[in-house]
């Protein structure tokens, strides 16, 4: 017996184990998405910090350079003599500038200036140099520093004041300026993983400005920046100057991505194994319950060994089976006690019966013998009295001595019917019996009566083969056909002889226009020695029908009469198929 | 004729005075010289059969109900009895059902008559057997 899938206990098992799992698997990968994606968020930061401190330094490294070779042309002596030897000016310091201007490969241009900071020398005559500014930081011999625009962009310039040998004194300036574009644009080989720029404040602050490594750092598209400030060695700036980098959101959501279809495959695969494993597990679980149903359904007692339940291990279902092993054990000792029981009984029921056969062979023996001795010497002794009184009884006497001899042949004839109707179903063997035969050697033996009684015969064709004695069968028949011979009236005698399936049953008709038998002896007819004529109307003794319902019930069939419209009679019987 | 000449001793065991009579009549209108010698019990038969004194029969006609000892065993007796089994024995009885007459046959029996209910077939079954068991057998030896 097949269990449908849905409701196998297998699959509710797995269905049960797979959602807890998948539960678990969501709350598990859940909970680790969270953390890394911080995590990663968080490594992403570090490594943007990491950049932009680097750019920083790279960009401080080349500003504090060219501070430096600048801070050493304002000590040069050639600087502080040309602030005093104004032929000298155009002769060496002219060239010396131009040839500082390309300080470290960067574009810086340089001028010398009085200390009211009005131009003596330039590199460049295009240079425009703030003199209050200047004259302010001769004035402290401070360095300045301040952030210059032109069309290239801001630009750093620094007034480094000098000293004159003599006075020891600041007496000038050397001021200088470096565009910081072109300090981006040395600095910004070697890219990181980010984009970057060198945010740098102006004056105002307001005022930034925004100078790319390389792509335009967008914080809208960029929404992770890290920002480290580029610190001077050598000078303190009055602005702001730091170092952004950036890196898009998709750099990050690259990652995640990644990290996300990991945890969904670790979980897939995690949902995939409990629902193989638990689906294993329950399989084995139905796989020795299913093995308990078929072995209980299929169990038979004659055959089959009750170790059939026994189910290896000691779990629940071990002791179920074990627990049918003993329920079998049980019944079958109950069976057997009882089919010992019954047996007892039913051999009891056989010798009772076998007992009552055999006294019922006695009671036939004794009365074909004993009964029949007394009524012989009777009626051979009353014909031994006749004959040595022949001649001298009165007519009356004659007529007394026949009564005594008919009494005694009819006693003899009822002792012969009882004999027959005791030996029904006795020394018969049951075989399959061709009734259209049986009806046809029923309807010779009955030759002489049917010719006599010129009746019209008909039998229905095709007639069944049955189970019974031949013998027995055609009695049957010829009891029942002659009595429709016997009790005919006045009007042509027709006899009809059919068959109809009743099913589980054959039913026989055996159907006359004669004489008919009243309703109200319908069932008196079949018992023994019943007669509804006078003798000397119709002869015989009455044991006929008898005869025919003890042939008819013993085969489980039984016997009725149904008066015909034409007011003869329609004997019906049974026959068990 | 030769047969008319001597005489046969016949032995009935019957118990019925009636039926005993009724052979008896058969017998004296019958054309043999017969001596009856009647008992009706299978003890006082067999006491006769074996008596030195008493005559041994010609032929034994036993009925099968008999009180006490019943004529299937004294048919039995007389036909395991070296000395007697050669005496013939005709089962003269009532029954007619076949295990009396196949047991009978099977104890021995050297014939099986029913008795007939008529006065006029008793009689003519009683010289049917006289003739057969006096004259044709007799011719025989």
């Amino acid at each position: 017996m097949s269990v449908p899938f849905r409701s196998r206990l297998s699959t509710r098992v797995a269905f049960a184990a797979s959602a807890v799992a998948l539960f678990f698997v969501l709350l598990t990968g859940g909970g680790a998405w969270l953390v890394t994606r911080t995590l990663i968020a968080q490594q992403v930061n570090g490594l943007l910090q990491t950049e932009a401190i680097l750019r920083a330094e790279r960009v401080s490294d080349l500003l504090d350079g060219v501070i430096a070779n600048f801070h050493a042309l304002a000590a040069n002596t050639v600087v502080a003599n040309a602030l005093v030897d104004s032929v000298g000016r155009e002769t060496y310091l002219q060239p010396l500038l131009a040839d500082v201007s390309q300080v470290n490969n960067l574009p810086a241009e340089a001028v010398v200036t009085d200390f009211q900071g009005r131009v003596l020398v330039a590199s460049n005559p295009a240079v425009q140099v703030p003199a209050e500014w200047v004259a302010e930081a001769v004035a402290e011999g401070m360095v300045r520093a301040r952030l210059e625009t032109d069309a290239s962009g801001p630009l750093l310039m620094v007034a480094e004041p000098v000293i004159y040998a003599n006075t020891r004194s600041p007496e000038g300036a050397l001021v200088w300026r470096l565009p910081l574009r072109q300090v981006v644009a040395r600095s910004s080989s070697g890219r990181g993983a980010g984009i970057g720029e060198l945010r740098v404040g102006g004056n105002d602050a307001q005022e930034h400005y925004h100078l790319p490594f390389g792509d335009i750092l967008d914080e809208d598209r960029h929404p992770l920046v890290a920002e480290a400030p580029v610190m001077l060695t050598r000078l303190s700036l009055p602005f702001s100057m730091s170092v952004r980098v950036g890196v898009e959101q998709a750099f990050l959501d690259a990652s995640l991505d990644r990290l996300r279809s990991f945890l969904l495959f670790i979980g897939a695969v995690a949902t995939l194994l409990v629902v193989i494993v638990s689906l294993l597990v329950g399989r084995r679980l139905t796989r020795k319950l299913s093995r308990l149903t078929s072995a209980a359904s299929s169990f038979s007692f004659a055959a089959s060994d009750r170790r059939v339940f026994e189910t290896k291990g000691d779990d629940e279902i071990a002791q179920l089976g074990g627990a049918f092993a003993s329920m079998v054990e049980r019944l079958d000792r109950a069976y057997h006690d009882l089919e010992g029981r019954s047996h007892t009984m039913l051999s009891n029921v056989v010798r009772d019966l076998q007992r009552s056969n055999e006294e019922l062979e006695q009671f036939a023996y004794v009365a074909s013998h004993d009964l029949r001795q007394p009524l012989r010497t009777v009626r051979s002794y009353i014909t031994l009295v006749e004959q040595s009184l022949l001649g001298k009884l009165d007519p009356e006497s004659t007529e007394f001595m026949d009564f005594i001899r008919s009494g005694v042949t009819r006693m003899d004839a009822l002792i012969t019917d009882l004999l027959a109707y005791s030996r029904v179903g006795r020394a018969t063997q049951d075989a399959p019996v061709d009734i259209a035969e049986a009806v046809q050697m029923a309807l010779r033996d009955l030759g002489a009566q049917i010719e006599e009684s010129a009746a019209i015969i008909s039998v229905a064709s095709p007639l069944p083969v049955v189970q019974g004695d031949a013998g027995e069968t055609t009695r049957l028949f010829q009891n029942l056909i002659g009595n429709a011979l016997k009790y005919r009236g006045s009007s042509p005698l027709q006899i009809v002889i059919s068959c109809q399936d009743r099913g589980l049953d054959w039913e026989f008709m055996v159907q006359d226009n004669g004489i008919g038998i009243p309703p109200e002896h319908a069932e008196r007819i079949f018992g023994i020695f019943q007669r509804l004529h006078a003798r000397d109307e119709y002869e015989g003794t009455g044991i006929g029908l008898a005869i025919c319902r003890k042939m008819v019930e013993r085969h489980g069939g039984h016997i009725w009469v149904e008066p015909t419209p034409g007011g003869g009679a329609a004997f019906h019987f049974t026959r068990p198929k | 004729m030769q047969a008319q000449e001597r005489a046969y001793d016949l032995l009935l065991v019957e118990d019925d005075l009636g039926d005993a009579g009724l052979v008896k009549i058969a017998l004296r209108r019958g054309q043999f010289d017969v001596r009856l010698h009647h008992v009706k019990d299978g003890d006082d038969a067999l006491a006769f059969l074996r008596d030195r004194e008493s005559p041994r029969p010609h032929l034994v006609l036993l009925d099968l109900n008999l009180p006490g000892r019943s004529g299937h065993e004294v048919l039995e007796e007389i036909k395991s009895d070296a000395e007697l089994k050669t005496i013939p024995v005709v089962v003269l009885s009532t029954s007619e059902a076949q295990r009396d007459v196949v047991k009978a046959y099977f104890l021995g029996a050297n014939s099986f008559v029913s008795k007939p209910m008529d006065v006029e077939d008793f009689t003519n079954a009683i010289h049917v057997i006289e003739t057969y068991w006096f004259r044709t057998i007799q011719l025989m030896d």
